[in-house]
């Protein structure tokens, strides 16, 4: 039994219905599945096959993870149906990590974060996938992913990662995306540490309120499977932005003044 | 997990395997010499390079009968080979004796995700894995919460990635020296000085500061 291999196995769902019946999640939550049956095919699929990976409840809004993605969704019920609270598409593609969340209940909203490693994904697909994630609320600028995906050569002595950190708003059920950053650390002496053979585990993100700081880590090994360890400060404020990176990446030198933070610009569509 | 060997050079093998950071001690006695030794010089293979120059006559000073200890940490990669040689000047002889063999160490390993490359007593966990996080604290402090898997465990791990500076020695503030008034209190006790507290201090003029020495709590603004 262990706690970290539960969240990766997928399992069915039932739930107690309005009529006090148990029933799979399929039948119960049948006209918010419905919603995604043109928008991703694989994740209808695995909704309606109950090949659920995560699940969690947030008063009226719950979250679903399978292989594929995930979504937040805000329901109401209506003739004794459960239904999605609106009718955008809030469905997340699966990146190089798995998503963790943080609920914080005076607001209402649940940040989430997830880790996007360059050398797991083209340009064009990162584009695509970004942009359909996004594709009710955001335009972004080509040449932005454009830069994060430069030359080969430029990366060879980089390590580096996009982070993604959105927050859905339980009162309205739209999501926003507040970071698209991408973190770039540059290192001149490793020792089994190659640009192309970075392992990332799942993120944790945690939440600071005496200092108002999101955090993010996750373990991050090397080439010979090695344990290193990330850790990203996010300020919580209208325009939230990273802070402090921090590591414990054993004998790999980073060169700081050659390492750097870039944003994705965002034009915001609503 | 081998962190430590005595070596007799009288019986050495080729290459000493460990984990670091060790401790290595070289028992130089019984060493096969036609001469008696006045100096015996050690290169660590780190750039460490001792000399020992000593009385032959003495049992007790003699180079041959003193142990030497070195400690080795790895700065620069996870395997590191160190090549120790041991010169034995005697009397009556122009050219040294030399004694030589390699200290090869490797660094021990959180897990064992890659057997090709650890053996299985080189390793604490077989697996460790991140499942959660909280920070808190005006230092913004994290608690991670790691999973080890055989054996099969959970490891509270307290994080502070600030750098800290160097701890100063803390000195003894000579007695003539308090704040004329009550900043915290009861929070502080009356002896604090401005090292605990970062606060400034204020000094007292000599003379007139007798009665707050005597008495601090009797002063006040």
């Amino acid at each position: 039994m262990s706690l970290f291999y539960n969240t990766q196995i997928p399992g069915e769902m039932w739930i107690r219905d309005l009529k006090d019946n148990v029933s799979p999640a399929s039948n119960v939550l049948s006209a918010v599945f419905l919603k995604y049956k043109n928008i991703n095919s694989n994740f209808y699929s695995e909704l309606t096959s109950n090949n659920i990976m995560k699940f969690d409840v947030f008063y009226d809004t719950f979250f679903i993870e399978t292989h594929t993605g995930y979504i937040f969704e805000k329901f109401y019920i209506e003739d004794m149906e459960v239904k999605p609270y609106n009718q955008i598409n809030l469905f997340n593609y699966k990146k190089t990590t798995s998503v963790d969340y943080w609920f914080d209940e005076n607001k209402n909203k649940i940040y989430y974060t997830q880790i996007y490693c360059t050398k797991d994904i083209s340009e064009e697909d990162f584009f695509n996938i970004v942009s359909i994630d996004e594709t009710d609320l955001y335009t972004i600028n080509n040449e932005d992913i454009i830069d994060i995906f430069s030359s080969e050569e430029s990366n060879t002595n980089y390590f580096n990662f996009v982070l993604i950190f959105k927050v859905f708003d339980c009162n309205t059920g739209l999501s926003k995306l507040l970071l698209l950053d991408e973190i770039k650390l540059k290192y001149t002496d490793k020792i089994d540490w190659n640009y192309d053979n970075f392992y990332i585990e799942n993120p944790k993100i945690t939440y600071n309120s005496d200092t108002k700081n999101f955090n993010i880590s996750f373990i991050n090994r090397n080439s010979k499977y090695s344990f290193g360890l990330i850790s990203i400060n996010i300020l919580n404020s209208d325009m939230p932005y990273i802070t402090e990176v921090n590591g414990f990446l054993p004998f790999l030198k980073i060169d700081s003044l050659n390492s750097f933070i870039s944003s994705v610009n965002l034009k915001y569509n609503v | 997990m081998k962190t430590s060997e005595t070596v007799y050079l009288n019986s050495l093998s080729a290459v000493v395997n460990g984990f670091a950071p060790f401790t290595l001690t070289i028992i130089p006695s019984s060493v096969p010499l036609t001469n008696k030794i006045y100096k015996i010089e050690y290169n660590f293979g780190d750039g460490s390079i001792e000399s020992q120059l000593l009385n032959p006559d003495s049992d007790q000073e003699n180079p041959a009968f003193v142990a030497k200890t070195h400690f080795y940490i790895l700065t620069s990669s996870y395997v590191q080979d160190f090549q120790i040689t041991a010169d034995f000047y005697q009397f009556n002889k122009s050219s040294y004796d030399r004694f030589n063999f390699v200290l090869s160490l490797s660094a021990p390993s959180l897990e064992s995700l890659n057997p090709a490359s650890f053996s299985s007593s080189s390793y604490y966990f077989k697996e460790l894995h991140l499942i959660g996080s909280r920070m808190f604290g005006p230092e913004n402090e994290i608690l991670y919460m790691f999973e080890g898997i055989d054996p099969d465990c959970f490891l509270p791990v307290l994080v502070n990635w600030k750098k800290r500076p160097v701890p100063a020695i803390i000195k003894q503030i000579d007695s003539k020296y308090y704040r004329p008034y009550k900043l915290l209190s009861p929070f502080e006790n009356e002896r604090v000085n401005s090292i605990n507290t970062g606060t400034d201090i204020v000094e007292v003029p000599e003379g007139d500061g007798g009665t707050i020495e005597d008495n601090p709590e009797s002063f006040t603004l």
